[in-house]
């Protein structure tokens, strides 16, 4: 086995002491708990609450500053372990990190291979949600030459340029991140279309990739804000202090590196009107309703798939369900991108 | 990295001399370097530091917008917020993975959103309403908790001295 092999059921391990179950946002927004940025161990260490100040607790507790030093260290393993979006695996490869570890995880990955045929895995440097999304979406566009959603969502995109001055950014700002995605998407159909191996490249370069994430975490922000009496409820109770959703936005999206919840992604999802579907490997044993796998319940692997609420869908003559477009893997704290068979 | 951050900052630059922005002026400190900037901010009206004129020196990473330039006063400054050596030390300059305010301190951190104007407005912000209780300068945290009359003395003799510099 693999040094990373062997590493990573332990590591995985320790994450799933807090078991979330996926749930409707209506009733799931505040299942993570508020410490995050993918250092897992940590999360116990970083809910003391604010009053037990280091000082007092030396001994038990480490200080802020190795705290914050650990992360940091853990982010540049992390980043040499994985690019910042990798190559198509089978899911055999993530079943071997497994074997050493929980049967449940290997038990789920089987379920998930009757119906995903391969895994495409984003750094897990905080923004791999928006990295998997934005580039699972635009890969399938790219290898179905999606014409008709292309020139849909590239309307969409222009139209929230308006949306995301009102909700306060300067057009500055966004203007050439923008540019980047709108390009790249509308090269297809042209003489030079985008290619697969084109998207890749430029998605593991960090400075076209990042800009791509910003893009789409100022979007992100913008959509909270536009719907904020939606979000407010689900935002109050995600964190002990009761963020408000200005709070939210400066501090849990527009921010790199800050961990996606499931109000970015229904915010984004409605934003850009893609139906995304969320399967979620974890160690919870419940039989849920909306999962699938086989009668042993313990391999029975839960999904949740967010449908855009405004979707336009029922005015036009096209009305049809909207069937997720992106499929994504979700381990506790962290994302991949999922190919259907 | 270098050419979004030369971009951005170059458009910056334009919107700023075309469209200045009330509380502060700002152009580059070396005509040929980008990611250098002096900007001149007016000490806010209704506070202590009104009717000053305070020089300070914004240098941007190359990686800018992903990381926060740094802010440092080359005018004289005392302020709870601000070290001995000028250097500005508000939340938003600071990247969530370096915070010298600790771990726990919920508080808005960098942004690739945040612009000169941005930047400019906090800082102007940080003047009205010093914040003691993680100060970069511990003498004066002290001074405007316990002395605040002394604290008013030693702002409006900075004050004073800026308005001679002009």
């Amino acid at each position: 086995m693999s040094q990373t092999g062997s590493q990573s059921p332990d590591r995985v391990s320790t994450i799933s002491t807090w078991q979330q179950q996926p749930d409707n946002i209506v009733d799931g927004a505040e299942s993570r708990p508020t410490v995050s940025v993918g250092e897992h161990s940590l999360a116990s260490v970083g809910e003391a609450g604010p009053e037990q100040k280091s000082e007092q607790v030396t001994s038990e507790r480490p200080t802020d500053e190795q705290i914050l030093a650990q992360e940091n260290q853990i982010k540049a393993e992390e980043a040499q372990r994985h690019s910042l979006i990798g190559g198509i695996e089978p899911l055999s490869a993530l079943a071997k990190e497994y074997e050493a570890g929980s049967s449940v995880f290997v038990n789920k990955i089987k379920t998930v291979e009757a119906s995903y045929r391969a895994i495409r895995r984003a750094r897990g440097d905080g923004n791999c949600f928006f990295r998997s999304f934005v580039f699972a979406y635009m890969e399938q566009l790219v290898n179905l030459q999606d014409l008709p959603e292309r020139n849909r969502v590239v309307t969409c995109i222009r139209q929230w340029e308006k949306k995301l001055v009102e909700a306060g950014f300067e057009q500055l700002v966004f203007e050439d991140p923008q540019m980047i995605i709108i390009d790249q998407l509308n090269s297809l159909g042209t003489l030079d279309p985008l290619k697969v191996s084109v998207l890749e490249s430029n998605m593991l370069d960090a400075e076209l990739a990042n800009q791509v994430v910003m893009y789409f975490r100022m979007l992100t922000s913008a959509a909270i804000q536009l719907r904020a009496d939606f979000f407010a409820p689900f935002i109050m109770g995600m964190t002990d202090e009761g963020l408000t959703v200005e709070q939210f936005r400066r501090r849990c999206v527009e921010p790199m590196g800050e961990e996606s919840d499931h109000v970015h992604i229904v915010a984004l999802t409605d934003a850009l009107q893609v139906p995304v579907r969320v399967v979620y490997l974890d160690r919870s044993l419940n039989v849920m309703a909306g999962g699938f796998g086989g009668g042993d319940s313990s391999a029975q692997v839960n999904h949740h798939d967010f449908i855009p609420e405004t979707a336009p869908s029922a005015a036009t003559a096209t009305a049809k369900p909207l069937i997720p477009r992106v499929h994504l893997l979700y381990r506790p704290g962290h994302y991949d991108i999922l190919y259907p068979i | 990295m270098t050419d979004q951050a030369s971009l951005l900052l170059k458009k910056q630059l334009k919107e700023l001399t075309k469209r200045p922005v009330d509380g502060f002026s700002a152009g580059l400190a070396d005509d040929v370097n980008l990611f250098e900037w002096n900007v001149t901010i007016m000490g806010p009206p209704d506070t202590l530091y009104e009717g000053g004129f305070f020089n300070a020196l914004l240098s941007f990473p190359n990686d800018y917008p992903q990381s926060p330039p740094t802010c440092r006063f080359t005018s004289e400054m005392w302020h709870p917020n601000v070290y001995t050596d000028g250097r500005v030390c508000i939340s938003i300059l600071h990247n969530p993975g370096d915070d010298p305010h600790g771990y726990e301190v919920a508080s808005e951190r960098w942004s690739p959103v945040h612009t000169v104007e941005t930047i400019m407005i906090s800082i102007i912000s940080m003047l009205s309403s010093p914040n003691d209780e993680s100060p970069a300068n511990i003498d004066a945290a002290k001074q405007w908790r316990d002395d605040r009359e002394g604290f008013k003395r030693k702002v409006a003799r900075i004050v004073r001295k800026s308005q001679e510099m002009l």
